[in-house]
């Protein structure tokens, strides 16, 4: 599966269009055995990446079967360079965000957001920290696609750094420098609350 | 805040939250830290940031055997395994290829139908081990030429040039489902019980008694009703639609847009016949691109709303233009595929 590549550009995520007759051939004539290695490999990562997004797990799975069946379809004509993993954390990023737009799904987000807040809004501690986590849900989704997804293995799958750059196709440099810039941009959008909490702990110390 | 001095001290900050530090790392933070009260503080918003983001972890993970399962047997899977088992033997001087028997899924029939002077057709038919006959679809895409076909049904199909449908070998007793790419027309043997669906770009029209034209142009799809009438889904809009009027959906999920059809030009690859009723000409020009394959310029704002009405048929494309250029005393020039009208 490490021999599999796909065309490392900025084409990829959803609109991807690469005409290139490539390799990818296991998937094809060696089939659906392959695909099914592939599917189950990458599953669990893919969905809680799609659900960190989303926070909704039928939603998520429908992102990433999206995802494979793109995969699948166009697996003679797709070049992978980098990394197949890179490539799939790619697309559920671009697909979820796609979704996401969908004025549907961001009406279902907005009261989940707004159901928190009321449930909590008695509490004022429970309430910063639900603000908190909102915050931090919105300002996750404004990083950029590489950065964001470098963050969610390190965060979410508690990847080391070496492993991360090893999925990725990355230097480890390079994921070092993205995990700083995340947590700068992070702090940079939470300020004001990273504050509240703050005096919130010393007054309950 | 204070503006950061050192830029590379952000990664070495996060190698020290994380554990990937090396000790002369640690050393570098440390003495940074202590070097300043503001700086000691943002290592501490660091580490309060990271510590929060833990709480956005989704709970449980899902279990990919079954993830998988769901993904084997869902419809989308199914049909991009028709198409692409169809797709294959696009390609020129391509055989059949039948998955080897190591494979856990075996093509069980196949036909390759050549049918001269229509166009090519192929039909292949796949099945899976598992799920046994009723998962079994057809492909059916056309080249160069439309065809018309029946369904098992008896539902009356016309596709379109490039165009492609697959469909069960046998349909559910609950719905009929097949999905579309390119262009067709449906005359529905209607079944109130078991109702017909068209699936495209994500869209779903569900007949209710009807004849109509479905249509994919860049993502966005056109729903033309001639007779009877249709339900148009996409995400949760549902619009429903009767005869002349048309549903355009821009994009999947999408808000349906209905509007009276105006012109039967859309009709021209089943009638073989371009009816044009005070038609403008950028339209006829478009019409006649996509069936001949051409690309067809209108140099000049004034003359593309000039209207015509006229009936073209089984004409070639020489003399439709000719016609064309002499009504409205336009001049015309031909380089190969690309045609420019001007005044």
């Amino acid at each position: 599966m490490e021999a599999i590549r796909i065309f490392n550009s900025p084409l990829q995520g959803t609109g991807m269009e690469i005409r290139k007759p490539g390799p990818l051939k296991q998937l094809n004539a060696a089939g659906d055995q392959v695909f099914e290695q592939l599917f189950k490999t990458h599953f669990r990562g893919l969905h809680t990446y799609a659900c960190t997004i989303l926070r909704d797990s039928h939603l998520a799975e429908e992102i990433v079967q999206t995802v494979f069946v793109r995969l699948y379809e166009r697996s003679d004509r797709v070049y992978i360079e980098s990394s197949l993993e890179a490539y799939l954390y790619r697309s559920v990023y671009y697909e979820s965000l796609n979704h996401r737009k969908h004025e549907k799904i961001k009406s279902r987000y907005l009261s989940f957001a707004a159901r928190h807040i009321d449930q909590t809004s008695t509490i004022e501690q429970g309430s910063s920290y639900r603000e908190l986590e909102i915050r931090l849900q919105k300002a996750l989704e404004e990083l950029p696609e590489q950065c964001r997804t470098i963050f969610q293995l390190s965060r979410f799958e508690g990847l080391k750094y070496r492993e991360i750059a090893h999925r990725l196709g990355l230097s480890v440099k390079t994921v070092e420098n993205q995990m700083g810039k995340a947590l700068r941009v992070l702090r940079g959008k939470l300020l004001t609350f990273l504050s509240v909490i703050l005096i919130l702990l010393y007054t309950i110390k | 805040m204070k503006t950061n001095p050192n830029p590379d001290i952000d990664r070495l900050l996060v190698k020290c939250l994380l554990g990937e530090a090396t000790a002369e790392e640690h050393a570098q933070v440390a003495a940074w830290t202590a070097a300043d009260q503001e700086h000691l503080r943002y290592f501490e918003d660091f580490r309060r940031v990271w510590e929060e983001s833990r709480r956005l972890a989704p709970a449980g993970a899902m279990d990919e055997n079954a993830a998988w399962e769901r993904f084997r047997q869902s419809e989308r899977f199914q049909e991009a395994r028709a198409e692409k088992f169809s797709a294959q033997e696009q390609e020129p001087g391509g055989r059949l290829r039948i998955p080897g028997p190591r494979e856990k899924w075996a093509l069980v029939a196949a036909a390759l139908i050549l049918l001269a002077g229509i166009g090519t057709l192929w039909l292949v038919s796949s099945r899976s081990m598992k799920g046994g006959n009723d998962n079994s679809l057809l492909a059916v895409k056309t080249q160069a030429l439309t065809r018309t076909d029946t369904l098992p049904d008896g539902t009356q199909v016309t596709l379109n040039a490039y165009s492609s449908l697959v469909f069960p070998q046998r349909f559910r007793n609950d719905a009929r489902l097949v999905t579309l790419k390119g262009e067709g027309f449906f005359q529905v043997v209607h079944h109130t019980q078991q109702p017909f669906i068209v699936r495209m770009n994500g869209v779903t029209i569900r007949d209710l008694g009807t004849s109509f034209n479905v249509k994919s142009r860049n993502g966005a799809t056109e729903v033309i009703v001639e007779t009877g009438e249709v339900e148009v889904v996409s995400g949760s809009y549902h619009v429903k639609a009767g005869a002349g009027e048309r549903v355009d959906v821009p994009d999947s999920l999408t808000k349906p847009l209905k509007t009276p059809s105006v012109d039967e030009l859309y009709q021209y690859y089943r009638t073989k016949e371009f009816v044009c009723r005070k038609t403008p000409l950028w339209k006829l020009a478009e019409v006649l691109s996509e069936a001949y394959h051409v690309h067809i310029v209108i140099e000049g704002e004034s003359i593309r709303e000039l209207p015509l009405t006229t009936t073209f048929s089984n004409e070639d494309l020489d003399s439709i233009l000719n016609i064309v250029t002499q009504t409205f005393g336009l001049t015309l020039e031909r380089n190969g595929q690309e045609i420019t009208m001007k005044q």
